[in-house]
């Protein structure tokens, strides 16, 4: 696979504070690439600079194996976006939205009438061409923003964050539509602060922190590389020290945390529960509800900075 | 071609911008109008139609002579008949030329205070035509055409062209400065919608591989034609709807509102482009030209004579009153010279203007966004 977007020791100061720090990257052709990471992170900082949007203090740029800079209008020409707030005129309806967006990158008029309809119709906003910005709902303006940044058939895609502020009902279709767009060619670069969606979706992923690169992989592979195998909680417990004890003491068991008759267990690998479960039996322990988790995108963020990434 | 068809279609659709650019200056011509009762008007002067009852007084007969085909029309009756044409209004007013002459009005306007105006000056002199009569009979009469003379000069020099002694129409020419001055709103609305640090449809359109120039160059003509259209359309109702007559000019009125409108997109375009808040850019649009304004007259038809003679050199600086002096030079004084002054300073404004509106769009990259 060639590389689409190539960064290399990208650093970008706002005044005194370092947005992107030495930030390393590759997006290979055909993937849905995830940036995730805590707000201010740097994921919108990083497209920005890629757009060529943003000056940045260091650093190199490619996309489409050239460097990327304002005047590269053959690869702007291939590249689409959605972003995170929604950019369209309020006084043209969907179709006019989408028509003069895509008229910055197709002109043959034939041509664009067709990527015109076809965004329409991937986005589901076919019955709504007529309807000015305005009198769609939110979900449906996100369709729109998406539409815009898409109709011109762009080889690479950008969206930055696009689902926040949608009714379930408009994620899915987003999250559908998504994966069309990169079996139909397209290469995606996603960047959400939603770690289920970016697992859920993307095929390659990077997580941001204080701007910079702090891991990249599947997202099996992210798993992989910590030491937790399964988490399992049990809630409406009451545990003495002994017992607290005698758990730190299983197999596998490297955390146990125990508060407010919630105790949490981390293993260093899976199918653990059984034996926890034999355990309690065994010493007549109460205890309400019981679940297990695999690890999770969160796990890893956590296990490497410290902190939750939902903070 | 696409480009700039939606581009207009996005400045049209633009209420605000069409309204304060365009409906407003009509409402508020209309109101001047109004207010000022149709004062607007430049008549052309016509000679005041005056009878005279008697002879007595040869010295004023001369000098009712000289003006007469001028700025009188002067009908020699008996008093019956005058006071029967002043009641039918066919005269204005009634000189009774006695040793010491009268004058009997029947209302007040400008025809009576030109009447009062001449028997006044007549008895300022009254007592050197005396004099003169005892010691220098011969002089009189070119004294007295002197006095005509004068009286004519006087007339003459604030009629100005012939074309009004209306002050009011300070207020007209404002209020045209100021409809340029309005195309700031939709100037900054384009403003905005080309800064990528601004707005992210701005962003949205300097990711597509359009030339940012072209980009700008269109969003500037965009602006520039609806707004130069805006003030013609004002031009035109003020002219014909209105009879405020200040088309006598036309070619040089296109220039005045061509000036103006881009003058008037321009500062609104580098207004929007700025990355403050809007609410201050909200006071920028809205206070700076009403100030301006003000000072050309807008709110107090004789602002710009008090700055005239306090400090000169504002009311070479301020755009408004550049447009309303050019605007007053074109149609009252009917001064070339004067008027190409003004409009060369007026020219410097808006392509100083337009000049930084585009350096501050032209920007591909930016610090922050």
């Amino acid at each position: 696979m060639d590389s689409v977007i190539s960064i290399h020791n990208l650093v970008k100061r706002y005044g005194g504070v370092l947005a992107l720090d030495h930030l390393d990257l590759t997006v290979q052709e055909g993937e849905i690439f995830g940036l995730l990471g805590p707000n201010g992170s740097g994921k919108t900082t990083v497209i920005n600079c890629v757009l060529s949007l943003l000056k940045y203090d260091r650093g190199e740029i490619e996309v489409f194996g050239s460097p990327m800079k304002p005047s590269s209008y053959e690869s702007k020409r291939n590249i689409g976006v959605v972003f995170q707030n929604v950019a369209v005129f309020e006084q043209m309806n969907v179709y006019e939205n989408i028509d003069y967006f895509c008229s910055l990158y197709v002109t043959d008029r034939k041509m664009r009438q067709d990527c015109v309809e076809e965004a329409l119709e991937f986005t589901g906003l076919s019955d709504c061409r007529k309807k000015k910005p305005k009198q769609l709902s939110g979900g449906l303006l996100r369709r729109l923003n998406i539409a815009c940044g898409i109709a011109h058939r762009p080889k690479l895609i950008f969206m930055d964050e696009p689902t926040v502020a949608v009714d379930p009902q408009s994620r899915n279709h987003i999250l559908e539509g998504i994966r069309q767009l990169n079996k139909n060619g397209s290469t995606i670069v996603y960047t959400s602060h939603y770690m289920e969606e970016v697992e859920q979706i993307c095929t390659r992923l990077a997580i941001l922190d204080h701007g910079r690169c702090i891991a990249s992989g599947t997202a099996d592979e992210l798993k992989s590389m910590i030491r937790t195998g399964e988490t399992v909680t049990v809630e409406g417990i009451a545990l003495d020290e002994t017992a607290l004890q005698e758990i730190r003491a299983m197999e596998n068991v490297f955390s146990v945390t125990y508060a407010e008759e919630t105790l949490t267990i981390k293993y260093g690998s899976s199918g653990n529960l059984i034996l926890l479960l034999h355990y309690l039996e065994d010493r007549k322990i109460a205890f309400g509800r019981v679940f297990s988790e695999k690890p999770t995108l969160n796990d890893v963020f956590l296990e490497i900075t410290g902190k939750d990434l939902r903070d | 071609m696409l480009q700039l068809r939606y581009r207009f279609i996005q400045a049209l659709r633009n209420r605000s911008g069409i309204f304060w650019g365009l409906f407003f200056p009509l409402a508020l011509g209309t109101l001047f109008y109004l207010s000022f009762g149709g004062l607007g008007k430049a008549d052309p002067f016509e000679p005041v139609p005056t009878a005279v009852v008697g002879e007595e007084n040869e010295f004023f007969t001369q000098m009712l002579g000289q003006l007469d085909g001028g700025i009188l029309e002067v009908r020699q009756m008996d008093q019956e008949e005058a006071v029967q044409a002043l009641e039918d209004g066919d005269v204005t007013g009634i000189y009774t030329n006695a040793q010491e002459p009268s004058l009997e009005v029947a209302g007040s306007g400008f025809g009576e205070t030109v009447l009062s105006g001449i028997l006044k000056e007549y008895m300022q002199y009254d007592s050197v035509i005396r004099d003169m009569s005892e010691k220098h009979p011969e002089r009189i009469p070119a004294f007295i055409e002197q006095i005509g003379s004068d009286t004519r000069t006087y007339v003459e020099n604030t009629s100005l062209g012939g074309k009004s002694f209306d002050e009011t129409m300070e207020y007209f020419f404002a209020l045209i400065a100021m409809a340029c001055f309005f195309g700031c709103f939709m100037g900054q609305r384009l403003g905005e919608e080309s800064a990528a640090n601004i707005s992210p449809l701005a962003a949205r359109r300097a990711v597509s591989p359009r030339s940012k120039l072209l980009t700008v160059l269109t969003d500037m003509f965009v602006g520039f034609v609806i707004q130069f259209a805006s003030v013609l359309v004002l031009l035109f109702y003020l002219n014909y709807v209105l009879q405020v007559h200040i088309m006598a000019h036309f070619g040089e009125m296109l220039l005045v509102a061509a000036c103006g409108s881009l003058l008037g997109v321009s500062a609104g375009i580098f207004i929007g482009s700025m990355a403050v808040r809007p609410g201050v850019k909200a006071i920028l649009t809205t206070a700076v030209p009403l100030a301006l304004c003000f000072m050309a007259g807008l709110m107090y038809g004789n602002m710009k004579q008090i700055i005239e003679a306090k400090a000169p050199i504002v009311n070479r600086l301020n755009p408004a009153a550049l447009i309303s002096d050019a605007l007053y030079y074109l149609n009252i004084y009917e001064d070339q010279s004067a008027f190409m002054l003004r409009i060369v300073l007026l020219a410097a404004w808006s392509v100083g203007m337009a000049f930084l509106a585009f350096i501050r769009l032209r920007r591909e990259r930016y610090v922050s966004i």
